[in-house]
């Protein structure tokens, strides 16, 4: 009684350690409070009070999550684990197709005696384009027969020229 | 500051921040807001928050800091003193309160700002008077005088409804 007394004057002076004020709390906590320190009791339950009350909403809902370099990885593997799952299902459950064919102008050809009458009729216009395109060089050939007796004329020219010289220094 | 760290050490605050900005602000949705924005604002500059030592009292100095910047907005705002001390309960105040624990916190609540931040330090979260010191930005001398000031007025008006319940039953 005496010592909560005291302890009592000394916390109203703000001169309590926090030890002494534990023992304070726990004292107006117990069933031992008398009578005089009775109007203390509320204070200090009121002290308890406001200790319990907590922040309504938790913070952390409210930040961004921060992503973690392992929890990358993480969601890398597990999109490529699927990914890969998803193509090796597709692959397995194809439907049987036959490997030898042909596609032309988009369309799909895998009848092959078709396919070889198709490259024939194909390649023999290609030698007729070829062929055709190939005339123009028949003229030119003519052109350059035609041309020949003129080059003799030149050859002629030549001679008579070392004729001139020879005679002019003899 | 890492996202873990954060958590660990900013979040974790989180019940006291509230409780500080509760009994400077003394409106609950106000203080958690103001708890909502400081969590914000530190997560934006966390990679600042490894410079700090005292990363706790930091923030809790930071929260002081904030609400006390609402209350002069709210003080600009309506051109009315937002601090002032009561110095008896008003008979709204005595209906609303049921109960002498109730009354008391209300006294409490009545306090000047920083009366009412040191009371609630110490006594509420058992802060050392250093930490008190540091949050508010005082000599631990100053933090001892105001908490013996707190403590003595709440002593008086705690006397004082002892008595006033004491003759209401005396006149019946």
């Amino acid at each position: 009684m005496e010592k909560m007394n005291e302890l009592l004057e000394k916390y109203f002076e703000g001169v309590t350690n926090l030890d002494e004020e534990k023992e304070l709390r726990e004292y107006f906590a117990s069933e031992n409070v008398t009578k005089e320190h009775e109007p203390y009791r509320a204070l200090f339950a009121a002290f308890g009070e406001e200790l319990a009350e907590k922040a309504s909403a938790p913070l952390k809902k409210v930040l961004p999550k921060q992503q973690s370099i392992k929890r990358i990885w993480i969601r890398s593997f597990a999109y490529s684990g699927i990914a890969a799952t998803i193509l090796i299902t597709l692959w397995i459950q194809r439907p049987n197709q036959s490997e030898n064919y042909a596609v032309v102008a988009g369309n799909r050809i895998e009848d092959p005696e078709y396919a070889q009458k198709y490259a024939e009729r194909k390649l023999n216009k290609v030698t007729e384009i070829l062929h055709s395109s190939m005339k123009p060089t028949k003229s030119i050939e003519t052109v350059r027969q035609s041309l020949q007796p003129m080059q003799k004329i030149a050859e002629t020219r030549n001679k008579l020229e070392k004729i001139e010289n020879n005679i002019q220094f003899k | 500051m890492d996202s873990k760290q954060f958590n660990t050490q900013i979040l974790t605050l989180s019940d006291k921040l509230f409780r500080l900005a509760k009994s400077i602000l003394r409106n609950t949705d106000a203080a958690q807001d103001a708890v909502q924005e400081l969590s914000m604002k530190l997560w934006e500059k966390r990679d600042h928050l490894d410079e700090v030592e005292n990363v706790p009292g930091f923030t809790m100095r930071a929260m002081r800091n904030l609400c006390l910047d609402t209350i002069r907005q709210q003080k600009d705002e309506d051109e009315l003193p937002a601090e002032f001390e009561h110095t008896e309960l008003n008979p709204h105040q005595q209906t609303e309160q049921k109960d002498l624990v109730e009354r008391i916190r209300a006294m409490i609540d009545n306090l000047p700002e920083l009366q009412r931040t040191i009371i609630r330090m110490r006594d509420v979260e058992g802060m050392e008077i250093s930490e008190i010191a540091y949050i508010t930005t005082l000599t631990e001398n100053a933090v001892a005088v105001n908490l013996s000031r707190a403590r003595q007025k709440v002593r008086e008006k705690v006397l004082n409804e002892q008595k006033r319940v004491e003759e209401t039953v005396w006149k019946r």
